[in-house]
């Protein structure tokens, strides 16, 4: 009766994503196995054999190029800088296609419309503010 | 307890297939090292203590090489100096985690086998893409040098920039399926359209000619799309460039690699890392441009109806999803073998080149693609095109 309830209770409770939480598991168990079966293998191993062997870092170079001029760094900060308003430009464009299709092409008459006064407004408010 | 066996089978499977994946890279690796007699930079494992020659263990057969690996381990461990234990093996774990999660969204055999399906399942792994090119860059913060973390830095600024180049990359494809579930992209590419079809249209035919029908392609998005698909070639091979940057051709790390390969469990870990990220990108693109486990111009199904009356239904869904799963695995593993050929065929390119072709060619070729691909669209669904 016990069993029945708790096999019932996992089945209720595991959702949709239990397979993926179980490749998650697998996939870590498999690449930490080695490491597992080595540590415990070394503890058998007599006490001067097993000593730590010291690593020194490891050296960090960079292209010849990133060393003698600051360009790529320039370019790099550039393209990080620009990178979200081109996304957000893209995702924008994804969005008005969507509602666009969702409309249908007349859609884009009514939307000039709509624009066309208040940018007629706004072009005109511009104007006037130089000349003052 | 089904659902948990049918879970507990699923991700079996999954991990076997990626796992047989990952072996194929390794061979295809250690191929193209003993072809071209690669030397070992500066940065491999100390040959001096584990072993003369560039190609230890000089053993052709994998299992004799993974235990002199494991021996070599029980007999010298190593712990790097100047560097956080807890936060590199954090990162290696975070990264694993990561990757998996994406693989588990990959429709290996079609809608019925999929490990996590998720309505957002692109947005996903566009996320997940992101978080597991950044979540190695923690191995580089683990060391207490300021030149392993302003290259941390700088990989993640990279990394960034990718993922968002990413997402209009792969905006078209949102544009046309209007959808964001994998399993949307995956099905319907199971047809087939005839590419010259508009032609007949033009000269004012009333039905397809049969010569033009006979020209029929696949409905997969590297021939509908084909400049969405070669823009997320460049895109993802930019994304499955690891930081700790495993080279399986000379065995070591690159110049730019994060984490000490002198280092075992580092070593293996990155070995993994890097080819788990190469299956994964190869994963995607089979299933958002080949087609996934689809046939072409044949319908998988068939097989299943002409098993059926010989057997029961059972066996004939089995023979169908089996099949689907050797076709996903076919295409992966050509994917692969091409990728690792034209890796091998091209030099490396330096960072500042990267840079100049992602801001100078690849941002504006992904643009134009997305306006193409939306004009196009109203332009073939308008009533007064008749198309």
């Amino acid at each position: 009766m016990l069993a029945e309830a708790l096999s019932a209770f996992l089945a209720e409770s595991l959702s949709a994503s239990s397979s993926a939480l179980l490749l998650v598991g697998l996939v870590v168990v498999v690449v930490a196995m080695p490491s597992l079966v080595a540590s415990i293998l070394r503890r058998g191993l007599p006490d001067r054999r097993r000593a730590v062997r010291p690593l020194a870092s490891q050296l960090h170079t960079g292209s010849p190029r990133a060393r003698r001029s600051p360009r790529q760094a320039v370019s790099m900060h550039r393209s990080l800088i620009a990178a979200p308003f081109f996304l957000g430009l893209g995702l924008l464009l994804t969005c008005f296609a969507a509602a666009l299709d969702a409309v249908g092409i007349q859609g884009t008459l009514v939307a000039i419309a709509l624009v066309s006064p208040a940018l007629l407004v706004v072009l005109h408010g511009r104007r006037r503010s130089d000349e003052s | 307890m089904i659902a948990l066996l049918l879970a507990c089978g699923v991700a079996t499977l999954w991990l076997a297939l990626a796992l047989i994946a990952i072996g194929f890279v390794a061979s295809i690796e250690r191929r193209l090292r003993l072809a071209y007699g690669a030397s070992a930079t500066d940065s491999s494992a100390p040959r001096s203590e584990w072993g003369s020659g560039t190609l230890e263990p000089p053993s052709s057969y994998a299992l004799v090489r993974g235990l002199a690996g494991l021996s070599r381990r029980v007999v010298s461990d190593s712990a790097a100096q100047d560097a956080s234990p807890a936060l590199r093996r954090g990162a290696r774990v975070a990264s694993l985690v990561v990757m998996a999660t994406a693989l588990a969204l990959v429709p290996f055999a079609g809608g019925s086998f999929v490990a996590l399906d998720l309505d957002a399942g692109l947005l996903c792994w566009v996320v997940l893409l992101t978080l597991g090119s950044i979540a190695p860059l923690f191995v580089g913060l683990a060391e207490r040098s300021v030149w392993a973390r302003l290259g941390c830095v700088r990989l993640a600024n990279q990394a960034l920039v990718v993922s968002m180049l990413l997402v209009v990359v792969w905006a078209p494809l949102v544009v046309s399926t209007q959808s964001l579930r994998v399993l949307d992209f995956a099905t319907p590419q199971g047809a087939s359209f005839a590419p010259f079809e508009f032609v007949a249209v033009i000269f004012g035919a009333t039905s397809v000619t049969p010569f033009l029908d006979a020209m029929r392609l696949p409905d997969w998005f590297v021939f509908t799309q084909p400049l969405t698909a070669l823009l997320s070639i460049a895109v993802l091979a930019l994304l499955a460039r690891r930081a700790g940057a495993f080279d399986g051709v000379v065995a070591g790390m690159r110049p730019g690699g994060i984490g000490l390969d002198a280092d075992w469990s580092s070593s293996q870990s990155a070995r993994f890392d890097t080819r788990l990220m190469t299956v994964l990108t190869a994963a995607i693109f089979v299933t958002l441009f080949l087609g996934a486990a689809d046939l072409p111009y044949f319908d998988v199904r068939e097989i299943g109806t002409f098993v059926a009356s010989f057997v029961g239904e059972g066996v004939a869904s089995a023979v169908v999803a089996l099949t689907r799963v050797g076709v996903f695995v076919l295409k992966l593993i050509g994917v692969l073998a091409i990728g690792a050929i034209g890796r091998e065929g091209m030099a490396p390119p330096r960072e500042d080149q990267i840079l100049r072709v992602l801001n100078r060619r690849i941002w504006p070729l992904a643009w134009a693609n997305l306006l193409l691909v939306v004009g196009l669209r109203f332009l073939l669904n308008s009533p007064e095109a008749g198309l």
